[in-house]
């Protein structure tokens, strides 16, 4: 507790000459006055400041060597510091005496403790007396209620205060979250929309729908639509209409195909039939899976050479 | 089963006599073989011919050629601006005795034998003229002294160059519609055969040069039994005839099949596609087609032989496009050939 909230909650107690005079000599004290603070509501940590008022007649002086030194002096207290300010004013010494108590212990159960009485020699010319600074009793808790056993076991260490980083935070954040993001798109680039544009091709696309036409029933009418993907596929490929005429514009835009030239040319020939000469399609499902293996084998040159 | 056989010998005498006749005239043509099978065509589906060319690449030849392997009456007339319909019907003269005759123009002068009417310079006559032209390709027919004269084997043969448009009347939608074929004929590219045509003196004269065209190649007043025969006996698929009707529709809606042209317009490029009569026509010439190629279905690639000829003069462009014309419709159906599918 700070000196000047003492100085406000203290009671001033003037111990005037009839606590004092059957100890000291009148002559030797002008005036000697005690100021002490609150006398209740301390614990380990806290400080009591007792202030001392004494003016001296002429010729007398306060023995220093009998000023309280620092150190403990009980189990509870331990004199932080003393002070003393002398002044001289006509023909009378006064003196400023304050002692600093610091509490260094704590009870269990609250309880009263006394500051022990204190002796204060005053040098005459002649000779010597001493005014004594009395015993102080005053009340003290204990740090944690009692009964309150989970405060008493060793609490953990208070962490460290934390270094303000929100600007870092946020920076880090948004750099992580750029980072992810262009992480994710380069992803999305090298992966999957070439996988994307694989499924896009045009043989990847007459696959999937000859596959389709494989799960329903066979029938010719199923063969002609499967021949129709295909030549979608062969027209998408080129980038124009392929007939069996021109099978070559295919092979000058895409050369892979030319390993392919005699099955792609068996395969016009058979469209030839079926959709301008009105041939029969005689084992459709056989058939159709003919156009599957051919188609898939389209699509493997196709996706060796994107 | 007897009557099929039968047609089928006859189909294959006739195509070797249309292959005589496609020989006969390539010996008097240098590098126009293209333009001699779409005559040949034209001949054998029974429909009328325009050549459009520069001037001197051998329209007139050609035609002339082509009448003499046919044989028949042939009648040839020079398009003038000042040509009316009467030049064609009669002939109005004095004779030796000083009395005015009246005698038939070269129209009637042959009669129902006339084979080839051979309109030189179509674009420089008189819409006049152009208007019985019309009359006569469609009906095949002219009402002149009180009568009616029918021509039933003739075939129309016209040309006009593209040089020239001066002083010309360009033929209306109606009269082109009824030509079965524009033919453009184009100098040969090859630099021998152009060389050849130069200093070769067989071509410097082209009297001569037709003598030697065997007449009569294929008898003219057969030629509608065996265009009759040929439609009959060529067959066309279901796919075909879809293939065949899609092409048409792009020539109207080319958009529809994504179709489109750099730098044009293609919501506003077309006036008209291909006229109904125009989609019987391409059909009718695919079949002649596929004959000639000694095929008895009809397959893409006749349709695409005969597309551009049979199809080009029936596409009308909007106004602005109208200009450039020949490479327009070149380019569109070259697109649309390369654009829609079959199957």
């Amino acid at each position: 507790m700070s000196r000047s909230c003492a100085g406000r909650l203290c009671l001033w107690t003037v111990l005037i000459a009839c606590f004092v005079l059957p100890v000291v000599y009148a002559q030797a004290i002008v005036d000697f006055r005690i100021a002490t603070p609150r006398n209740f509501g301390y614990t380990i940590g806290d400080r009591i400041t007792h202030e001392m008022h004494l003016v001296l007649a002429a010729n007398h002086s306060l023995d220093s060597a009998a000023l309280a030194k620092t150190g403990r002096i009980n189990r509870w207290l331990e004199i932080a510091g003393t002070n003393v300010e002398i002044r001289n004013r006509e023909n009378q010494v006064r003196y400023h005496i304050s002692i600093d108590y610091l509490i260094v212990n704590a009870p269990r159960e609250p309880a009263s403790i006394t500051i022990p009485q204190h002796e204060f020699t005053i040098l005459g010319d002649t000779s010597s007396s001493s005014v004594f600074l009395p015993e102080w009793t005053f009340g003290m808790g204990p740090i944690a209620s009692s009964g309150a056993e989970d405060v008493l076991i060793l609490q953990p260490d208070r962490r460290p205060r934390s270094i303000p980083v929100i600007g870092r935070q946020l920076r880090l954040r948004t750099l992580s979250l750029i980072l992810g993001g262009l992480l994710i798109y380069l992803a999305y680039l090298r992966w999957v929309l070439p996988r994307i544009r694989r499924e896009r091709f045009p043989f990847s696309v007459a696959l999937r729908k000859l596959r389709h036409l494989q799960r329903s029933e066979c029938t010719p009418a199923t063969y002609r639509r499967g021949v129709q993907a295909l030549h979608a596929a062969v027209n998408a490929a080129a980038g124009q209409v392929i007939f069996s005429v021109n099978l070559c514009a295919l092979f000058a835009a895409h050369p892979e195909f030319r390993s392919l030239e005699s099955d792609l040319s068996q395969f016009y020939s058979r469209s030839r039939d079926v959709f301008f000469n009105n041939a029969a399609v005689a084992q459709p499902e056989s058939s159709l899976q003919e156009l599957i293996d051919l188609c898939s084998r389209c699509r493997t040159l196709e996706r060796s050479y994107a | 089963m007897t009557v099929h056989l039968k047609s089928e010998n006859r189909l294959a005498d006739w195509s070797t006599q249309a292959q005589g006749m496609e020989r006969a005239i390539n010996l008097v043509m240098v590098g126009q073989e293209t333009a001699v099978r779409l005559l040949c065509i034209a001949t054998f589906a029974r429909g009328h011919v325009i050549l459009e060319g520069n001037v001197g690449v051998g329209k007139t030849t050609l035609l002339r050629a082509a009448a003499r392997t046919l044989g028949g009456g042939y009648e040839r007339i020079e398009g003038t601006v000042d040509l009316m319909p009467s030049d064609l019907i009669y002939h109005a003269y004095v004779d030796t005795n000083g009395k005015p005759q009246v005698a038939p123009g070269p129209l009637l002068k042959h009669g129902e034998s006339l084979a080839v009417f051979f309109f030189n310079e179509v674009n420089r006559a008189r819409p006049q003229m152009h208007s019985l032209m019309l009359r006569v390709m469609a009906e095949r027919s002219v009402s002149a002294f009180n009568r009616e004269y029918r021509f039933p084997h003739l075939q129309v043969f016209a040309d006009r160059n593209r040089v020239e448009r001066e002083e010309t009347f360009e033929i209306p939608a109606a009269a082109r519609d009824r030509f079965l074929m524009e033919i453009e004929v184009e100098a040969p590219q090859d630099r021998e055969q152009l060389y050849e045509l130069m200093v070769d003196t067989r071509f410097h004269d082209a009297d001569k040069l037709l003598d030697q065209v065997p007449a009569g190649t294929v008898d003219y007043r057969e030629l509608n039994a065996i265009a009759r025969t040929v439609q009959d006996g060529v067959q066309t698929s279901k796919a075909i005839l879809d293939y065949a009707f899609d092409l048409c529709r792009a020539t109207s809606d080319p958009a529809a099949f994504g179709i489109a042209v750099p730098d044009t317009d293609m919501t506003r490029l077309i006036q008209a596609g291909v006229s109904p009569r125009g989609m019987s026509f391409l059909l009718r010439a695919a079949r002649v087609a596929a004959w000639l190629n000694g095929r008895d279905s009809v397959m893409p690639e006749d349709l695409h032989e005969v597309f551009l000829a049979t199809v080009a003069h029936r596409i009308f462009f909007r106004p602005a496009y109208e200009l450039r014309r020949t490479e327009m419709a070149k380019d569109l159906i070259d697109r649309i050939m390369r654009s829609v599918a079959a199957p």
